[in-house]
């Protein structure tokens, strides 16, 4: 890591976001003003896919701003676009102070279930990394290897490998969050209701409202962003990701060509060699399937927090997706009824100051009755890496309008804030330049926003 | 491999090819011709003999694993289709053995070989795949006409659809691309623990995998042994109905709430139970080793009924010897070689595996396959009550006779007494099932909606099946199956209501006779019309197209009346039109010949995810009409009436219905991540089976 040559300007005692741009990770800090002055809450700390290499300068930023104090420590949830730079810096954070850390309980080491849970998902994850890097030295052609990229990005999020730290990122990262800190501060646990403990230094100056992850016992009904893959899941936990292994289904040879049948029942393909092509195309990809649902489950794991500061409320969401959303949303599963957001909900959405944009601008992570409820005059923050605007992006696809992020969601919330969305590659850092697209979309900072050598702060106005 | 030939190549001539020569020679055949016969003299015609009405084929009843069980090797007698060539390819079914892991055919059974015809086919085998390709046709034959028996009509598979101002529209019988005209069957389609049915693939996909390995218990299979879902007869039974489903309901695969994937699930599985309750000798044997008591969990082990009762173990003691062994009713357990394989230790969804709890169907949402065992379970209790009134009454003429009803061993004269009381009861529940499908609304289908569709169904056809109604009603009603349609929980408040009849000044919920004035399909000139209802056999090309215009016109007329936005500015792709149009015959319990026709009047509207943001997509929300109408009958004049409508099942799009179901659907789209991608493209919102199914 780069060192620390200066000694930080002395932060003004505001409310503020600070908004670090990695690429493909989530790391915020919050700064509170408090008697005692500033008061920092380090939110996630990570990138994975699409890094820039702007990791070290973004930590010496953060001890430079801190003096290596924070208040509070916040981890949302397993994945390593959240954790990583906490086990890539494990030299620097293990000099920090540190008040308490929160994290998701969905992490919790003391509740056997939630371990037996991450072991089963490691294992299926681990597997299927093999296999895609196995399909990637096949020579595919571009469209399939794309999908076997992201995919197997997806799994080595979950696993927290491709950093060279043995065993993952992201056991090290919980290793130092939970141990490594300086003054070994209380660490909790949390899910949808807990009242959280708030550290000295916050206590009078902030409150917080737990609103997500859903209370474990409700896992089954509000733990998935959809249903379609479940069965495999569970199928593939008890007895690993079976995917498209290659095998004779016979002992012996029974040769036989497509002249063998008669030309007319391949109709209405012209080919037999048509049909053929169309039913390998056809076939449901299995591990791209499992990798897809552990990304989402894992998302839906956040610890989703309302913090409320001088009665100003700022809503941080980590990557929850709709079985996240869901539970504080409506109180309730959903999909029989008409549902109408809980009265709770959309007061809550009402009052809303600063949105932290989910899950790096993708559909699933904001639901649009959200959009809705926000007030004209929230602030909106979104960590996210477009690079150049091109059809295939680092995940999704623009052509298939998956691409994250989706430029509809960016469409809406710009709208619904009155261009107050601004994203964390709206400048250069790193190697990377500013990028275009996001240029396009705002030409300038919106008032309150400012823009630093890796980050984008935003002051709330008194 | 790959087979490069185009269909039209001029390569392609008759061949005749000797069967040893047949790999060697590798020529294509001729489009619709079979290898020519050698010339005989004409016989005369009393001397012909006709053709066979059956064809018998060995099948496996459950499974391999199911080994030497009473009946599990058994032979199904399926309609005579003349010509079949190798595959077998008829014109309902091509079975063509590719295999996409493998790229790779294996070679396709000629069951028009004397020696297979004389045989009843290959003997089951699980290393031959010419018995596989056997056993997918034989189980898919038995299962459609299955469904053409209760439905009184021939099964057609999905037609594409045709929309106002797709170029097609003039024309109801002209062909699509997407439409399935012969379904394929794919017995080696895959390396994967899955089969499905693909409209895309224009048929079914059956996957292979190993069973498993390790620790965990691969039941009756070796482990890591190879298991092929095209050897399970209820994996091939589930999948064929959902084939079946979708020709009949085109919007049945587009779930816009969560009964809708739910019910596709349900439906396939009933069918597969069902089927098991027409194995007799299964049904004979299960039936005597569960003293009748069909829903029993357990058999019986064979050791019971041997000997005397001092002799015989007693029921606690610890087995020793493999029939001493309690093993587990198949009848009501599906695909048991499948779930014991995956390592699930028992057959998937179990019939009655879930007690009757009314709080499920509002908690667990998520899960179709969940869902789906909801409506099973329901179905299946109403069932078993019906069966267990019957065998009360044998039991007790039985017990009056002196007989023991206590004994381990029923007496061979009630086995076959109670066995045919089973297979009456379920075949009558199978029919109703399956009858029920044509008083669905065309979309948007809810658990609650094919609650009142049974209970039509029944009283509309066999309204002496008071019994089986209300057997249904409470087998519904304790799994929190409920009609949010219907005022109350009666029979009355049930049946939908039927059609009032049109009158000078006609009451609100009345429609007009099916009567058009459209253009001559071949003169082109214009008359006043009736809806054709055609022969048995089906429809003729020119009748299905006046019927087509018939109907366009009718629904567009009509359009308030039934629910349908009746804005006459509406662009032609928004307007209604008939999605399908089925003519059914059928002999009623008075032996009069009954003939209806079952149309689906469909309208749809482009509604946007978020109004304020028109970029973020839409979803397709649909108002649908089911109409039953009955053919022209003798009136009082003496003269035959028009066709009028006796029923008029919808879904709305206008009003406060409409607005809810926009909600309701809204919500669940979101729900279900379909705001991401391609929304323009409604494929986008079908129900992708090749996932469902994954891991089964």
């Amino acid at each position: 890591m780069r060192k620390a040559t200066k000694r930080a300007a002395p932060v003004a005692n505001v409310l503020r976001v600070r908004m670090y741009r990695v690429g493909f990770g989530d790391f915020f800090l919050l700064t509170v003003p408090s008697p005692d002055g500033p008061q920092h809450i380090l939110i996630d700390c990570g990138v994975h896919a699409a890094n820039i290499g702007s990791m070290p300068d973004c930590i010496a930023d953060l001890c430079d701003v801190t003096q290596r104090k924070l208040a509070l420590v916040v981890v949302t949830h397993n994945h390593a676009d959240h954790l990583s730079g906490f086990a890539t810096h494990d030299d620097v954070f293990s000099t920090f102070d540190v008040g308490a850390v929160w994290i998701t309980n969905r992490l919790d080491p003391a509740d056997g279930e939630v371990v037996r849970q991450r072991h089963r998902i490691a294992a299926i994850a681990s597997d299927l990394a093999l296999q895609f890097q196995l399909r990637l030295r096949l020579g595919l052609d571009e469209e399939t290897a794309d999908v076997a990229r992201q995919a197997l990005a997806k799994v080595e999020n979950a696993l927290g490998t491709g950093f060279g730290v043995a065993g993952g990122v992201n056991a090290r990262a919980l290793d130092v969050v939970t141990h490594q800190f300086r003054n070994a501060p209380p660490v909790f646990y949390y899910e949808a209701g807990d009242a959280p403990a708030l550290p000295a230094a916050l206590r009078g100056v902030i409150d917080a409202e737990i609103l997500g992850p859903c209370p474990k016992a409700l896992a089954d009904d509000f733990g998935a962003s959809d249903d379609k893959l479940a069965q495999y899941f569970a199928a593939a936990a008890r007895s690993g990701a079976s995917g498209s292994e290659r095998f004779h289904p016979f002992e012996r040879q029974w040769p036989a060509t497509a002249n063998d049948y008669w030309i007319g029942a391949f109709r209405p393909w012209p080919t037999p060699a048509a049909l053929e092509k169309a039913l390998r195309n056809l076939q449901p990809d299995a591990e791209v399937a499992a990798a897809e649902l552990i990304d989402s489950t894992l998302n839906n794991q956040s610890l989703v927090i309302l913090f409320t500061c001088r009665n100003r409320k700022l809503l941080f969401v980590g990557d929850a997706q709709w079985g996240n959303w869901a539970y504080w949303l409506y109180g309730k599963t959903v999909r029989g009824k008409p549902p109408g957001i809980s009265e709770r909900a959309r007061e809550i959405l009402a009052s809303v100051d600063f949105y932290k944009v989910g899950h790096h601008g993708s559909t699933n992570a904001t639901p649009i009755p959200v959009v809705g409820a926000l007030p004209v005059n929230c602030a909106a923050m979104c960590s996210t890496e477009t690079g150049y605007p091109r059809e295939r992006r680092t995940y999704g696809n623009v052509l298939a309008k998956t691409e994250v992020p989706r430029t509809a969601l960016m469409d809406a919330l710009e709208t619904r804030t009155r261009r107050k969305l601004v994203r964390s590659d709206w400048i250069a850092a790193g190697e990377a330049p500013a990028s275009p697209e996001a240029k396009a979309e705002l030409a300038q900072l919106p008032a309150h926003f400012s823009a630093g050598d890796n980050y984008i702060d935003y002051v709330f106005p008194d | 491999m790959a087979d490069k030939r185009p269909i039209s190549s001029p390569r392609r001539k008759t061949v005749v090819r000797s069967r040893a020569g047949a790999a060697a020679s590798r020529k294509p055949r001729e489009a619709g011709v079979k290898a020519e016969a050698p010339t005989t003299a004409p016989k005369p015609p009393w001397m012909a003999i006709p053709e066979p009405r059956t064809r018998a084929l060995k099948v496996y009843a459950l499974d391999p694993s199911a080994g030497q069980y009473v009946g599990n090797v058994m032979t199904v007698r399926i309609r005579w289709e003349r010509n079949l060539r190798p595959g077998p390819i008829g014109p309902r079914f091509a079975v063509i053995d590719y295999d996409a892991a493998n790229r790779c055919y294996y070679p396709p059974v000629d069951l028009d070989d004397p020696r297979l015809l004389a045989e009843g086919g290959l003997d089951p085998s699980e290393s031959d795949p010419r018995f596989h390709q056997q056993m997918v046709y034989a189980v898919a034959s038995e299962t459609v006409e299955k469904f053409e028996s209760a439905l009184g009509r021939t099964i057609h598979w999905r037609r594409a659809e045709r929309p106002p101002g797709d170029d097609t529209q003039g024309s109801s019988s002209a062909h699509a691309a997407d439409d399935i005209w012969v379904l394929k069957l794919f017995p080696h389609a895959m390396a994967q623990p899955n089969a499905f049915y693909c409209r895309e693939a224009h048929g079914i996909l059956f996957g292979y995998f190993r069973a498993a390995e390790g620790g965990t218990d691969p039941g009756r299979n070796l482990p890591g042994q190879r298991v092929f879902t095209c050897l399970s007869h209820d994996i091939i039974a589930h999948e064929v109905t959902h084939a079946v489903i979708d020709g009949i309901r085109a919007f049945f695969t587009e779930p816009t709430n969560p009964d809708v994937l739910a019910f596709h699930e349900a439906f396939a599985d009933l069918t597969a139970l069902f089927l098991h309750f027409s194995h007799k000798e299964a049904l004979r044997d299960t039936i005597r080793r569960t003293g009748g008591r069909l829903h029993a969990f357990e058999l019986a082990p064979e050791a019971a009924t041997v000997g005397t009762s001092v002799a015989r173990p007693r029921a606690t003691a610890k087995p020793r010897l493999t029939d001493e062994i309690r093993a587990r009713n198949p009848l009501i357990e599906l695909a048991q070689q499948f779930g014991e394989a995956s390592g699930m230790g028992r057959g998937l969804r179990g019939a009655l595996d879930i007690p009757p709890d009314p709080t499920a169907m509002r908690t667990r949402v998520d899960d179709a396959h969940f869902r789906g065992s909801i409506l099973v379970a329901a179905v299946f209790d109403a069932y078993f009550a019906t069966y267990l009134r019957a065998a009360a009454h044998l039991f007790r003429i039985y017990r009056a006779g002196g007989g023991d009803a206590d004994a381990s061993e029923l007496p061979a004269p009630l086995a076959d007494a109670l066995c045919d009381a089973a297979s009456k009861a379920a075949d009558e529940f199978f029919q109703l099932c399956a009858r029920a499908l044509d008083y669905c609304p065309p979309v948007d289908l809810t658990f609650g909606d094919y609650l009142r569709a049974l209970v039509t169904a029944s009283t509309d056809l066999r309204p002496e099946q008071r019994d089986v109604r209300q057997a249904l009603m409470q087998s519904f009603r304790a799994r929190g199956i409920l009609a949010d349609s219907a005022s109350f929980f009666s029979e009355d408040a049930l049946v939908w209501p039927r059609v009032a009849d049109w009158t000078h000044d006609p009451v609100p919920d009345a429609l007009p006779p099916v009567v058009a004035t459209i253009a001559d399909p071949r003169t082109g000139v214009l008359a006043t019309r009736e809806l054709v209802f055609g022969h048995p056999d089906g429809l003729t090309k020119v009748e299905k197209d006046v019927n087509g215009a018939i109907l366009r016109q009718y629904a567009r007329e009509n359009a308030a009346r039934l629910g349908f936005d009746a804005d006459p500015r509406l662009a032609p792709p928004a307007q209604p039109y008939p999605a399908s149009f089925h003519p059914v015959f059928r002999v009623t319990t008075d032996g009069r010949l009954r003939i209806d026709m079952v149309i689906e009047l469909v309208q749809t509207r482009r509604v946007p995810f978020d109004a304020d943001s028109p970029a973020a997509g839409s979803f397709p929300l649909r108002a649908g009409a089911t109409l039953i109408v009955a053919a022209p009958a003798r009136e009082a004049d003496g003269n035959y009436g028009p066709p009028r409508v006796r029923f008029a099942i919808a879904k709305r799009i206008t009003g406060d219905e409409g607005n809810t179901r926009e909600a309701r659907q809204r919500a669940y789209a979101l729900a279900m991540g379909l705001m991401n991608g391609d929304t323009d493209d409604d494929r986008h919102f079908q129900v992708d089976f090749g996932l469902v199914h994954l891991g089964m």
